[in-house]
């Protein structure tokens, strides 16, 4: 296999601009992220920990292995929105436990006594699917007071869901363990309730469905919350417990030794010995353009995150304006699918060859999402821009081989959908903090809806204020400009997380990691294609 | 049947009973067992080895080609037990036994049963041990030999107010003995007199366990004195040979550590003087077979008769290194009837030998015994004249009930100097890991100017006892606690069987950096391990990854270390560029490392260690192995703080556990005789609630 050669000069007025910008994104990145780990603030961590409990991220750091990674998922989710702490108050990802892949979830108890907000609800969800799609088993450190009652509208009929999917997966033989560190009250009581294992820690975990208060309402009865609902109840009489815990440490424990005894997961993929890529990663700041207007070579990223910068280009020839060709991340074999340009009929068509070639061989695929849309214009469209979008739209949405998706540069219009965008189920979506997501550029989206308005007005023979019409035209670019942030994206779980470009490596071998533990089984049944 | 009148036949000389021996038992255990069975199968004789429960998997029992068991671990009930000892030799149809050292080897019962049952003792006979074995005897025995011997109390009057008359009129210091005893069991040096009656007392309590026999012997005690000892050998034909003399100065708590030939305190003149004495001795007691006669030789160049030892002694290697010859082949031709292969003129000296005993024991804890698997043990290479008498093997079990010398290591040398240094090279090329040895305080003794100059006495180890102890490198601490660090970040990344070339500790969202607790000693580091460029504050010890290489600081030191290579068991680290193997092994929650000149136990406390129910109980701990000596409470009793619970006894050391606090004794839950592990629950205490 042939190396890339890279030709970047990091003496290039360009690249030195680029860096300059995407490091201060990165600076930007890693700061918002510092924020999402300090909970509910000071004073509710320190309340919290005179409690003597551990936080939320302590007890994760005790439950994963030494020296294990940790990819956690969206913790950047409800960052700027209202009435949402960062990271939505609970923390989840991916690590190892007992040697194992566990998607590990804990609740942030500091932050409104680990209520599940609107935002929380959502990742809450994404992080089951996680779970789900790539089976990995579950552990839950559980201490949460429920449904945020004043937002209650919002979550609690999708709230259902989780319930549903821990049953769902421990009938698909994905085991679940909860470990109660407090309060896991009323709809919060079925996720024990549902999980496979139950760890409680004494004097800490309560679990009922109605607290002291209710019951008194409902029906007179006056009792305390630890014969109600403690661990000690629930270990000896209601048998909700499996194991009662000592103290934190010891719950933790247990759940590692629960999953030591869990029977291995499907072989992996044989996996080829790694090599690091021949050059830095932290060149990959000076690469991408800050401005995501300003193409930039695809083949220089793929040259920083393949193993030694190895890449067998398929089709190099042929539909330039889509990079596709083989290459191995940390020994596992993928397929990369990499905008270098426009999306044309061939590199559409290309794409969808590549996507039929990779689950023949039961590849995984990983999207390097850089693409303002497909070409418009009459000549493309009388070519079938259209009908030759859709083979490669076809292609991506019945694949069966897992697809991790990273977010490089600008994702607009349907270029989103055709590699691969949230909608399309990549296992794993992250982004870059110079990316740019909407249906299509500010400055186009305000532009076509300036002309429609001037033809509206034209229409109806109406006078064409220009002052209002640009000032509406200005608002409504800085308005699009908003959304297409990458905060406001990911505040909204429209991915799995803002990276630092420089560990892309590090995140895809994690990605694709998790997803074989599902067997990687591409399809040969596709939707009809348009020929 | 041999034709006894056969003449070219030696074994038919018909004045004295001579007999060939076939097959041998060795009635001992560990590197003498294993060295007497050397000499045995070099000569052609079939060995039988008897071992305890506790050395089923001992080196000694391997290597025998036939062994019985004869008992449980205590030695009173197997070693020591002569009447198994003799059924072991009829049952295998031994024609001989050797005792070794220590044990039975100065037990004139055990000599007499086996000649009762015509077994021979590879010895002197039943009458010398017995004689020289009480030293009163032996002393007056000396003194009409004409061997001086030094100003004492010898007699039979025992009673405290009369040893204690005598040891003003003979003046303090003084040197109280156990009669019956040796190996230092019994004895005490008294400088005060407010101490002598308790001395008196603990002695002879010592001596009546040790040796079922409290007499003591009280000798003017000689400050800086050196400890001469002169090898003998004696046949039954009448010829009696000495094979020079031994310096055994160098001794902690009465134990010989390091033991050289020649001695360089003695000159020609005074060897022929020493020596001459020695064979007195002999004669006088008409000894046969090897012996050891020990003096004291005083800073005057006076030097007394101190004792016989009846046996082979520990550091008789240094006397075969340096005369060529092999004491135990003569010991068995003694025994067999044989007259003395060789003569006075045939003993010479070439070079020196210096000798050091591997101990499993903590030379910064009074030198308490150490036990532990041995994980690791390996043997220096390629050293000139080195000469290893071990007794254990890769995964022996040192266990409490025996002596804890691992091995003994004996480099001869054409010069003392050479020999010293080859020694010293030699013990830091030792690897021994998973039991805590004197090994570091060997070198540091061997490398200490005063043995560098020959110019030491017995007071060696105590006069500069904090030297010999400190570390060589004040680091000390934080380069093990770095090694270890090191060593599990890459054990984990050799072990990852997932994503192995990942970041260690990769974190997309960085909360806190990952650490490692580790103790060395008192000292607890927190090794926090974190990647290139981040700031975080600084904690004990701070391990900054970067690929291979790791910078490694706390408040005031800072290194730069490289892993060269790794394998399971050891580490090879460049610290500022300077490489050092490091070998490591892993026992429970310890994790044993050495490097060339320095050994290190670094502790990992349990990650999630198992809660325990808080109580205002108080408890006392056994600190070491050992054996419950004797209980001095019982449930129900009060107790002031400060109060003696229970006595333990390891080794030679007596221990008084003392209450923490001031209670009731809640629960006694040892019992006079139990072994007990470190850590073992003894005594509980309900504590008073004071307020």
């Amino acid at each position: 296999m042939q190396a890339i050669k890279s030709v970047v000069d990091p003496q290039d007025e360009t690249y030195r601009a680029n860096y300059a910008a995407n490091s201060s994104a990165v600076d930007r990145l890693k700061a918002e992220l510092a924020r999402s780990t300090k909970g509910g603030g000071e004073q509710y961590v320190k309340r919290h920990l005179a409690r003597g409990r551990l936080l939320p991220r302590e007890r994760i750091e005790m439950l994963l292995d030494e020296g294990s990674y940790f990819l956690e998922i969206a913790p950047l989710a409800g960052v700027g929105m209202d009435n949402e702490f960062v990271g939505a108050g609970v923390v989840g990802g991916v690590g190892l436990v007992s040697g194992r892949e566990c998607m590990i979830t804990a609740n942030e108890a500091t932050v409104k006594g680990g209520a599940v907000s609107e935002i929380g609800q959502l990742k809450n969800r994404r992080l089951s699917d996680v779970g789900t799609e790539n089976h990995l088993p579950s552990i839950s450190l559980v201490e949460s007071a429920g449904a945020d009652l004043p937002v209650q509208a919002k979550i609690f009929v999708p709230g259902g869901r989780g319930f549903r999917e821990i049953t769902r997966r421990s009938k698909m033989r994905i085991p679940s363990i909860s470990v109660v560190f407090g309060n896991s009250t009323a709809g919060g009581a079925y996720l024990p309730g549902m999980s496979d294992y139950v760890i409680m820690i004494r004097n800490q975990a309560q679990v009922f469905l109605g607290g002291p208060p209710l019951v008194k309402m409902a029906t007179g009865e006056v009792v305390d919350e630890e014969s109600l609902g403690g661990a000690e109840m629930h270990s000896r009489n209601s048998g909700l417990s499996d194991y009662l815990a000592e103290d934190e440490l010891d719950g933790l424990r247990l759940a590692r030794d629960i999953v030591s005894h869990y029977s291995d997961p499907p072989p992996k993929p044989k996996l080829r010995a790694v090599e690091e890529p021949l050059y830095p990663a932290d060149e990959l700041l000076g690469i991408a353009s800050a401005d995501v207007r300003v193409p930039f070579e695809v083949r220089e990223v793929i040259a920083r995150i393949v193993d030694g910068s190895r890449f067998d280009e398929f089709k190099s020839k042929y539909g330039t304006t889509l990079v596709t060709g083989f290459a191995h991340i940390h020994g596992f074999s993928v397929g990369i699918l990499a905008n270098n340009g426009v999306l044309m009929s061939e590199s559409a068509g290309k794409g969808a060859q590549f996507i039929h070639l990779c689950n023949q061989q039961n590849i995984p695929l990983v999207f390097l999402q850089n693409i303002t849309g497909f070409m418009v214009g009459r000549t493309y469209e009388e070519q079938g821009i259209i009908r030759n979008g859709a083979k490669l739209i076809n292609a991506v949405s019945n694949s069966t081989v897992p697809a991790i998706t990273i977010m490089i540069g600008s994702s607009y219009g349907a270029g989103n959908y055709a590699m691969c965008g949230r909608a399309y189920e990549p296992r794993f979506l992250f982004t870059w903090p110079n990316h740019r997501i909407a249906v299509m550029g500010p400055q186009q989206l305000s532009g076509v809806m300036d002309i429609i308005k001037r033809e509206a007005l034209n229409k109806q023979g109406l006078p064409v204020d220009e002052s209002k019409l640009t000032a509406s035209k200005l608002a409504l670019e800085a308005q699009i400009e908003a959304e297409s942030d990458p905060y406001f994206a990911t505040a909204r779980l429209w991915d799995d997380g803002i990276i630092d470009p420089r560990e892309t490596r590090t995140v895809l071998a994690i990605s694709l990691s998790a997803a074989c533990n599902r067997p990687v089984e591409g399809t040969m049944e596709w939707g009809v294609f348009r020929h | 049947m041999r034709n006894r009148s056969d003449p070219f036949d030696p074994w038919s000389i018909p004045s004295v009973r001579m007999k060939r021996f076939n097959k041998i038992l060795i009635a001992n255990r560990g590197e003498i067992a294993l060295r007497v069975m050397r000499t045995c199968r070099v000569l052609g004789i079939s060995t039988v080895a008897v071992y305890s429960d506790a050395d089923a998997q001992a080196p000694h029992v391997g290597f025998a080609d036939e062994a019985v068991h004869i008992g449980p671990a205590p030695s009173d009930q197997s070693y020591l037990n002569i009447q198994k000892i003799i059924d072991a030799a009829k049952r295998t149809g031994a024609e001989a036994v050797h005792p070794g050292y220590g044990f039975l080897s100065e037990n004139a019962d055990f000599a007499e049963g086996c000649d009762s049952v015509g077994i021979t003792f590879i010895g002197p006979t039943p009458d010398a041990i017995r004689k020289m074995g009480l030293k009163s005897t032996a002393r007056k025995m000396m003194a009409a030999a004409g061997v001086p011997i030094v100003p004492g109390y010898d007699r039979e009057d025992q009673s405290l107010e009369m040893l204690r008359k005598n040891a003003e009129k003979i003046g303090l210091p003084i040197l109280i003995k156990a009669s019956a005893g040796g190996g230092g069991k019994g004895m005490r040096v008294v400088r005060d007199k407010s101490e002598l009656e308790a001395a008196i007392e603990a002695s002879r309590r010592e001596a009546e366990k040790a040796f079922g026999d409290g007499t003591l012997l009280l000798e003017s005690y000689i400050d800086d004195a050196r400890h001469i000892e002169v090898q003998i050998l004696g046949d039954n034909h009448g010829s009696l040979i000495h094979l020079f003399e031994r310096e055994c100065s160098v001794q902690r708590r009465h134990q010989k550590i390091i033991e050289e030939s020649p001695s360089p305190a003695v000159d020609s003149e005074l060897r022929q003087r020493i020596c001459e004495a020695a064979l007195a001795a002999g004669r006088g007691i008409g000894y046969t077979n090897a012996g050891t006669v020990e003096f004291i030789l005083a800073p005057s160049g006076e030097f007394y008769f101190i004792e016989v030892n009846t046996r082979l002694q520990v550091e008789h290697p240094v006397t075969e290194m340096i005369t060529g010859q092999d004491l135990v082949k003569l010991q068995i031709e003694i025994a067999e009837g044989k007259p003395l292969s060789i003569g006075q003129e045939d003993v010479k000296q070439n070079g020196h030998a210096i000798e050091a005993r591997l101990y499993a024991e903590d030379p910064n804890n009074s030198f308490l015994p150490a036990t532990g698997t041995l994980h690791q043990w390996e043997m220096p290479l390629a050293i000139e004249g080195l000469r290893i008498d071990s007794g254990v093997d890769r995964g022996t079990e040192v266990g409490i009930h025996y002596d804890p010398l691992l091995a003994k290591l004996i480099v001869h040398g054409p010069d003392r100097e050479s020999a010293r240094q080859r020694l010293a090279s030699a013990l830091k090329n030792l690897v021994v890991l998973g039991a805590g040895t004197n090994r570091e305080f060997l070198i540091n003794t061997l490398e200490h100017p005063t043995f560098e100059s020959g110019t030491y006495h017995t007071g060696l180890i105590d006069q500069n006892i904090s030297e010999l102890i400190a570390p060589k490198d004040a680091n000390e601490d934080l380069i093990a606690a770095s090694v270890v660090a090191l060593y599990f970040i890459r054990r984990r990344q050799a072990e990852a069987t997932i994503l192995p070339d990942l970041p260690l500790h990769y974190r997309n969202n960085p909360f806190r950096d990952p650490s490692i607790k580790l103790e060395v000693g008192d000292e607890a580091f927190e090794v926090s391990l974190r990647a290139g460029e981040r700031d975080r504050p600084r904690r004990s010890l701070t391990v900054t990854a970067e690929d291979n290489s790791f910078i490694l600081s706390n408040k005031d030191w800072q290194a730069n270390a490289q892993v060269v290579s790794f394998e399971p068991g050891s580490i090879r680290v460049a610290f500022d560029g300077v490489q050092r193997l490091f070998r490591i092994a892993e026992a429970g929650d310890k994790i044993f490392v050495q490097s060339h000149s320095f050994s290190s136990v670094v502790k990992r406390p349990a990650r999630h260690p198992r809660a325990q129910s808080a109580s205002e109980h108080e408890s006392a701990y056994a600190p070491m192995p050992g054996q419950v000596l004797k209980v001095l409470v019982a449930a129900g009793q009060q107790v002031a703080a400060g109060d003696p619970l229970v006595i333990l006894e390891a080794m030679k050391m007596e221990q008084t556990l003392r209450a923490s606090t001031a209670g009731v004794i809640e629960e006694v839950l040892v019992k006079q005789g139990d072994v007990v592990a470190p850590g073992d629950t003894l005594v509980k205490i309900a504590g008073l609630i004071t307020d």
